[in-house]
């Protein structure tokens, strides 16, 4: 009797534990359809480059749009673009994830391949600004990705400029410089010993050893071909010429000759930007994102914003950082989060959000406001924002700027690799 | 309970029936991933081309075999685990020693090396990366101080570095578990054995050769053994201080394989990392409990 009532309840157990993972689900569904009928929750995932800033613009603008319509946002920023992709990726795949997600062109080929985002073909169509012809068509062509429609909508773009800090450069009685050949020089004058203790404890250029590097690289290596990109327009490596490789090895010598702090190696965006506020390094690549920090830190006369130098080429190669916004097609709420992205995207918050977090907007209407050119960084940017070119569109993209680039620049700056080996294996890894 | 029982005479069912449920749950959060993890070392997956996903044999396992990062992650291994692992024993155990004898203010002292244990791997990787900062790191302060050296050092970004000063963390993190465990262990060996010694004449060496260290024994084969699996396995420390670099100089094979998955998104190639990686350790640990079962058998 004991035994036989010992094994009823074994098999009650196991009998729970079997329906126990197999009952959420359907739970949750019933809930979330009843939830729908009453009150709409989208996820918004984007990834937070201003210290928390991003949800406080929208958020009194976007409750009292949203009342009316019954909807609610959880806006969910993380930490960085790389953390963001990291964590996105597995929840697409699992057809789960957010609603509205910030997204980049150079992850929706990625997207596209997983059947992660809405064709929004036709909800561009709708947009005012592409009915008006106020966005370039390199744009469009940028959002387009190489797709046969359109799975994102352009949200805001940062260029790539260098700041220079001015003090720095009145000590050691250098001109910015306007040429490649004038930067290398420059980085070699300001490497200097200032308290005279027999040591270097200033160097020229911040170098971004670490993921994200890419586009600075890019931006002192490829002007020195005209002809160097990305990719060429039939999705071949475009960067594997004798010039980019001479051009890359005096990039190496940088670090090498000891014209970049020697942490440079493995410095990230905090690194680089602390060797710049704290005077180690006297200039560092970046963009309208981080000029309020950077004036608020060191004092806005001493920060001289200038464009990427001119290369042998004769022309500069300038790097953008575009920001697009997707819709996740396994959303249960499509269309409120189609009305959402609307509001996103709407003139007045792109121009509010740029304002606030020093981003750029892409129509073309809105920049020609005089508040684009009111500050040094607004106006290097605006000069530069037209002939800016974004990262390669393909799958394998996030892959390569995440990982392959740094840990093959790393490599060449330790000496492991030369600079044609550097090359050749970042253009094999564009294949 | 007997599974066999004479007087019943027949087979006692009920405590393998017992069994069941932490049978199940242990095959699913185990054996399942496990197989699964196997599965997918044979399959070319990567998530972003899940529709090209296909069985492709032994490719990832040929293809990790010529991968220079994959050499220098086993010969990283080989120095992470047995440079990190020796010296966290030998310095626990020295604590453990001191810890054993009687002074004020021994609880306190007690509690307080517990502190690295019980920090998360995430703190301690951040809090060391700011120690280490060629630019403003205390440590490079200290040592130019009392004039060890004359310029800063890049411990993290130079690769003749980089690995050896996440050792030192790893050492650091993991020196309160043997402590613990030797302390429990010393504090169970009877007195009566060290007042004999001390009648007997012996020394100080002479009493922990002949009755401390034989006591431990036990404790140190245990604890070194899960010490060596879980140093080996760990991927917090360097992923969050160099991410392996700079280059490959501070990778191992697990934080390669975890990379591999979590960034690169290539769950056949990473999955085969890792089977090549459970391979490795499972050599190294049979290895290990040969030597020591035999050593136990001359004794």
């Amino acid at each position: 009797m004991k035994k036989l009532f010992a094994l009823i309840i074994v098999a009650f157990l196991v009998l729970t534990v079997f329906v126990g993972c197999t009952s959420t689900g359907t739970t949750t569904k019933t809930a979330a359809t009843t939830k729908a009928k009453e009150d709409v929750t989208l996820d918004f995932w984007y990834w937070e480059d201003s210290e928390g800033q991003e949800k406080n613009i929208y958020t009194d603008k976007w409750v009292a749009y949203a009342k009316s319509k019954g909807i609610n946002v959880n806006f969910n920023g993380m930490a960085s673009i790389s953390v963001m992709h990291e964590k996105l990726i597995p929840a697409l795949a699992a057809k789960v994830g957010p609603d509205v997600l910030g997204t980049t062109p150079a992850w929706i080929p990625e997207l596209v391949s997983l059947d992660a985002l809405k064709d929004m073909t036709n909800d561009m169509k709708k947009w005012e600004s592409f009915a008006n012809n106020d966005v370039g068509k390199g744009i469009l062509e940028l959002c387009r990705a190489n797709q046969k429609g359109y799975y994102c909508m352009p949200w805001n773009v940062v260029v790539l400029y260098l700041y220079c800090r001015v003090d720095l450069f009145e000590a050691a009685g250098v001109a910015y410089p306007e040429t490649m050949d004038q930067f290398y020089q420059a980085c070699k004058d300001l490497t200097r010993d200032t308290n005279n203790d027999g040591k270097i404890d200033q160097y020229g250029f911040a170098m971004r050893g670490a993921a994200g590097g890419h586009t600075s690289w890019a931006s002192l290596v490829f002007n020195a071909d005209a002809n160097a990109s990305y990719l060429t327009a039939d999705g071949k490596p475009g960067f594997n010429t004798q010039a980019v490789i001479d051009a890359n090895q005096k990039f190496i010598d940088l670090y090498k000759n000891g014209y970049c702090p020697p942490s440079s190696i493995t410095d990230g965006m905090q690194g680089i930007q602390q060797n710049f506020t704290t005077g180690v390094a006297a200039m560092f690549p970046h963009h309208i994102g981080s000029y309020n920090t950077i004036i608020k830190t060191v004092g806005e006369a001493n920060v001289k914003v200038i464009a990427m130098p001119v290369g042998a080429s004769g022309n500069r190669f300038i790097t953008s950082d575009p920001a697009t916004i997707s819709i996740n097609a396994a959303s249960k709420h499509l269309e409120e989060a189609v009305t959402f992205m609307e509001f996103l995207v709407s003139p007045d918050i792109v121009v509010e959000r740029a304002k606030s977090l020093g981003r750029y907007p892409w129509q073309e209407s809105l920049l020609k406001d005089a508040y684009w050119h009111s500050n040094q960084a607004l106006d290097v940017s605006t000069s530069l924002v037209g002939q800016s070119v974004a990262p390669p569109v393909i799958a394998s993209a996030s892959d390569w700027t995440n990982n392959l680039f740094p840990q093959t620049l790393q490599r060449a700056l330790q000496g492991m690799i030369t600079s044609k080996e550097m090359i050749q294996i970042l253009a094999d890894g564009l294949k | 309970m007997k599974i066999f029982s004479p007087k019943l005479n027949h087979f006692d069912f009920a405590p393998i029936i017992m069994l069941i449920p932490a049978a199940i749950i242990l095959l699913c959060v185990i054996l399942y991933p496990i197989l699964n993890a196997i599965g997918m070392s044979f399959q070319f997956y990567v998530i972003s081309r899940w529709k090209e996903r296909r069985f492709v044999g032994l490719e990832n396992y040929i293809k990790i075999l010529s991968d220079d990062a994959f050499h220098v992650a086993i010969v990283n291994s080989l120095r992470w685990v047995f440079i990190t692992v020796p010296s966290q024993f030998l310095v626990g155990l020295i604590l453990a020693l001191l810890l054993n004898r009687k002074f004020k203010g021994r609880g306190f002292i007690r509690s307080i090396c517990m502190i690295p244990w019980v920090t998360s791997g995430v703190v301690i990787a951040l809090m060391w990366s700011w120690i280490y900062n060629s630019n403003f790191g205390v440590l490079n302060d200290i040592l130019k101080r009392i004039g060890l050296i004359s310029t800063n050092i890049a411990f993290l970004a130079n690769h003749d570095t980089a690995l050896n000063s996440q050792i030192v963390v790893m050492i650091w993190q993991g020196i309160p578990f043997f402590t613990v465990m030797l302390l429990a262990s010393m504090q169970s060996i009877p007195l009566d054995l060290y007042e004999a010694a001390n009648v007997a004449g012996a020394n100080a060496l002479q009493k922990f050769r002949y009755i401390t260290l034989p006591f431990l024994m036990p404790t140190i084969f245990i604890t070194s053994l899960l010490r060596f699996i879980w140093v080996a396995n760990n991927v917090d420390i360097i992923y969050q201080m160099t991410q392996g670099g700079p280059g490959y100089s501070s990778l191992t094979l697990s934080v390669y394989a975890y990379m591999k998955a979590q960034k690169s998104m290539d769950f056949g190639y990473a999955s085969a990392l890792a089977v090549y990686g459970t391979l490795f350790m499972s050599i190294l640990m049979v290895v290990y409990i040969r030597l020591l079962n035999k050593k136990e058998q001359n004794r």
